[in-house]
């Protein structure tokens, strides 16, 4: 059967390890949607509902090899307003309370195994590399859903320690690894994870 | 509503992930209570109830940076003398059986979260460093329930993969972060992690 290449972030694989909130501050470059891979940013917030805490980099989409610079927190599997109210996804330049555009619930457990899909056929022998992730212009979502399009990044896979995707494995026989929309089972590269690498950025 | 500055420990926060059962030399210098994040010997030990393994380490409260030179087990969340009785604490010079004062049971996993309180304020633009552990003196006990007085020490926060304490959020805004005392989810820092750091000491 021909894969479905219609991409839909990183949903978690199984059971979900853990998850803790996050603030996403006043007016995001990005969208942040269900399935996106989030980033801390350098600087931290104090936000209405959550206190003094870490904030989640929004000015830019993320690279394909963010642990260079930032480090992953983790997908996103809820969107909050300022009030903390569910929403679809948080919106670019959204003002929120003038502080956080909203809050985001990730799946942030280090060792948390997720479900996304590849843009290009995989290569056999090169599935043991680290894989980068890659985003559509400012993460847009998908317009029927509102969820995210992120997905695995098939060129430029590599054995760097700063690209942030490692396959687990194919879970899915029906799927052809050989064409876009495969999807696989990966996790975040540990040392470009906030809970798994020792040193911050 | 003001802090109350009370210091208690860390505490599994969310679901305890793992525990493993360690012996504390004969003899300890400081207290060992619930609560207390407890480091690996370098001494190994055999004991009656245990066999061989790995040594809490006794000899002085528990360094700041204990990446340098002893890696973190986890929090202690038992207490048993030599006979494997459940107790409040071991206090210092508690010969036991001669070869250990007691055993404790330590929530072990490397990616457990713990509750913990930090010692003073907290500037917002650190809080994605690396923080250090306080301890009272002998590492005694709180007079009035017997558990640990550990925190969070918020000077000295660094990127430095020697320090062990790594913040994930502030668990209520009902604490200023302000002020001594407010309340941190925290975890240890992999690097200084026994079963989280890819090199032993």
């Amino acid at each position: 059967m021909a894969n479905l290449d219609a991409p839909f972030g990183f949903v978690p694989w199984e059971k979900v390890l853990r998850q803790n909130l996050y603030a996403v501050p006043t007016a995001p470059t990005i969208h942040v949607c269900v399935g996106d891979l989030v980033f801390e940013d350098t600087g931290n917030i104090v936000s209405g509902k959550l206190g003094v805490g870490i904030a989640v980099y929004d000015a830019a989409v993320p690279t394909t090899t963010l642990g260079d610079a930032l480090l992953c927190l983790g997908a996103v599997t809820a969107c909050f307003d300022e009030k903390m109210d569910p929403c679809n996804h948080i919106d670019v330049a959204e003002a929120g309370d003038g502080t956080v555009a909203g809050y985001v619930l990730v799946a942030d457990h280090p060792y948390q195994q997720f479900l996304a899909q590849a843009d290009a056929a995989i290569t056999t022998a090169n599935f043991e590399l680290n894989y980068e992730i890659t985003s559509v212009a400012l993460c847009q979502p998908d317009t029927r859903t509102g969820m995210s399009t992120m997905e695995i990044n098939v060129s430029g896979a590599n054995v760097t320690s700063t690209i942030p995707i490692r396959l687990v494995k194919q879970p899915f026989i029906t799927d052809n690894p050989a064409a876009a929309g495969c999807r696989l089972v990966c996790q975040i590269n540990p040392l470009c994870h906030r809970y798994g690498a020792g040193t911050t950025i | 509503m003001a802090n109350t500055d009370t210091p208690r420990g860390f505490t599994p926060f969310g679901e305890t992930l793992h525990v493993g059962y360690y012996a504390v030399p004969t003899a300890p210098t400081i207290n060992i209570c619930v609560g207390d994040i407890v480091i690996e010997d370098v001494t190994n030990i055999i004991s009656k109830k245990l066999g061989v393994g790995v040594a809490v380490y006794d000899a002085a409260v528990v360094p700041a940076t204990t990446g340098n030179d002893r890696l973190v087990l986890g929090a202690v969340v038992g207490v048993f003398d030599h006979h494997m009785n459940a107790i409040q604490y071991l206090a210092p010079g508690t010969v036991g059986d001669a070869t250990v004062a007691g055993y404790v049971a330590v929530a072990d996993d490397p990616n457990q979260q713990f509750l913990a309180q930090a010692s003073t304020a907290v500037a917002t633009a650190d809080f994605e460093l690396n923080y250090e552990i306080g301890s009272a003196t002998l590492s005694a006990p709180d007079a009035r329930t017997g558990l640990s007085t550990q925190e969070i020490t918020i000077t000295g926060a660094n990127v430095t993969d020697t320090i062990p304490i790594r913040l994930v959020r502030q668990i209520t805004t009902d604490d200023v972060a302000s002020a001594a005392g407010c309340r941190f989810v925290c975890q240890i820092n992999p690097l200084c992690h026994r079963y989280g750091a890819g090199t032993t000491i």
